[in-house]
């Protein structure tokens, strides 16, 4: 090993160490109060709550399913090591150009990757390999949920079925209604729900099916949530909805906390699949003009009417067997980050 | 103008990520945190009084190192940086990440410049140019300061002390 390798395998090891301590932003705020204007303490710890879910989300959780729907019910169950590949396309409010987000998950939910660029190695594989204490990672994102609680939370679950979310899936009803009540359960309480967002049981459990939809489950289960999205009060259907690849297809739309507590007086949620159905993409919309004071500027900001805050589509979704695999391609990416996710730091090894 | 919910991105996104940064300069996690906190504060007040920066995540960054340099001027800080290093704790046995806790020890004693420079290069995998602006220095000197660094850290490894070494047969 040259004495730049030995330096870089050194700065991984070592960054391993660093501890990142809960409520973060919860810090930021208060220090950046000495700075300027502040935001509600309280409405930014629930939103980095959202943000959080959407990372956590992202990466190690929902995001399976298969391209095309027909291939759900003949492919063969993934196996543990094999990897649920993900991409999302996304356009957001205020940013300059649509954006691409490329992740792995592995099938049993330990590790997850995600690329990176070889501009350094000239295209020589380079692959960073890190660990993340996931039940501190956890405490940090829902830092209300009670100790004994969290463990459920806690537990590395796999990437795929609806073992993600259920410590017992086998007793989870595949019928529309049934599933839909085993969700609501789930996301009863605030504080341990899966997605901690949501200013009411029915609008957590529309967005948690938002997420669900977004992965790889049994043909019989994606059936059942397309039909349960449907029973839950306050769902309409629209037709001639487009995503952000500009896919039409129906959009069930509902009010939706996305940006913290209260946000459903002024925000929706539309999930839009295809005729198959097949999930294509959501956005959020704002759904009257709302103002929030002393945030962006010294005049506060406005969110619009009919204003679209995020657009997405989901590109790709399909088993591989290596990370950083693309479906059709045989060779990995040059360069990716592989994370495992270990509980306790004692836990560490040299990978 | 840039709302905050963009902020609230780009912070979930880097914060974990610049808190590394700051360890590996600092090995010291509540002045890692500190860091992290404070460059974030400031991008977000660049942010809201002058726009969103072309490249946010490079600008936090350059607070970042910039703001450790000038904590290390002082002379005394310095003492506070160390890292304990547990001797019992698992793996320590493992010579391999003995080596590479030895290793990191041997950066964190190299001029401030030189050490921003390895880290930005080895961790945080940036070109020489991009490292040119972070630090604000010519992409020349960035060259430079890595090869200086990289030479300091071979000699202050060949004259560490028996027990506290790399391990030689490592080294070509």
């Amino acid at each position: 090993m040259t004495l730049e390798e030995q330096l870089q395998d050194a700065y991984e090891q070592a960054a391993e160490r660093a501890p990142v301590s809960p409520g973060a932003y919860d810090r930021f705020l208060r220090r950046r109060a000495h700075h300027g204007r502040v935001v509600a303490a309280t409405a930014g710890l629930a939103l980095v709550a959202v943000l959080g879910a959407a990372v956590l989300v992202a990466r190690q959780l929902p995001q399976e399913q298969e391209p095309a729907p027909p291939a759900t019910a003949a492919e063969p169950t993934p196996r543990p090591h094999q990897w649920v590949y993900w991409k999302e396309l996304r356009v957001e409010y205020g940013s300059r150009k649509p954006f691409t987000i490329e992740l792995w998950d592995r099938v049993d939910g330990k590790k997850y990757a995600r690329p990176t660029s070889n501009r350094r190695t000239g295209g020589v594989p380079k692959v960073r390999k890190e660990r993340v204490d996931f039940p501190s990672m956890v405490s940090a994102r829902w830092p209300r949920c009670p100790p004994g609680k969290r463990e459920q939370l806690a537990r590395i679950r796999p990437a795929v079925g609806l073992g993600h979310w259920f410590p017992n899936p086998a007793a989870v009803p595949t019928d529309p209604d049934g599933l839909l009540a085993a969700i609501y359960q789930l996301v009863e309480d605030p504080d341990c729900a899966p997605i901690p967002v949501g200013d009411t049981v029915q609008d957590r459990a529309f967005m948690l099916i938002d997420g669900m939809l977004q992965t790889v489950q049994p043909a019989e289960v994606h059936a059942a949530l397309y039909q349960a999205l449907a029973k839950i009060p306050g769902v309409t259907v629209v037709q001639g909805a487009t995503d952000a690849a500009g896919r039409h297809g129906v959009a069930f739309t509902r009010a939706a906390a996305i940006e913290g507590p209260g946000s459903s007086d002024w925000l929706r949620l539309e999930i839009i699949l295809d005729n198959n159905p097949r999930y294509l993409g959501a956005r959020h919309v704002v759904t009257r003009d709302h103002h929030i004071p002393n945030v962006g500027g010294p005049g506060g900001t406005w969110n619009r009417k009919g204003q679209v805050l995020v657009s997405r589509a989901q590109l790709a979704l399909a088993i591989v067997d290596a990370p950083c695999q693309r479906p059709g391609e045989t060779t990995t990416c040059a360069a990716y980050v592989e994370t495992t996710l270990v509980a306790g730091v004692s836990s560490r090894t040299r990978p | 103008m840039a709302t905050d919910e963009d902020f609230r991105g780009f912070f979930a996104q880097h914060y974990e990520r610049l808190c590394r940064l700051g360890f590996l300069l600092t090995a010291d996690p509540a002045q890692a945190e500190d860091l992290a906190q404070d460059a974030l504060v400031r991008t977000w007040r660049r942010w809201r009084l002058v726009g969103k920066p072309d490249n946010p995540e490079t600008y936090a960054r350059k607070v970042l190192v910039n703001r450790h340099r000038s904590l290390l001027r002082r002379a005394l800080v310095e003492a506070r940086y160390r890292y304990r290093d547990h001797p019992n704790q698992e793996g320590s046995s493992d010579e391999h990440h003995e080596d590479a806790i030895v290793l990191w020890a041997a950066t964190r004693r190299l001029p401030p410049r030189q050490q921003a420079v390895l880290v930005l290069r080895y961790y945080e995998d940036l070109s020489e140019a991009e490292i040119a602006r972070v630090l604000g220095i010519p992409a020349g000197t960035v060259k430079t300061l890595a090869r200086r660094g990289l030479a300091r850290l071979r000699r202050s490894l060949d004259t560490t002390p028996q027990g506290d070494t790399v391990s030689s047969k490592e080294r070509p």
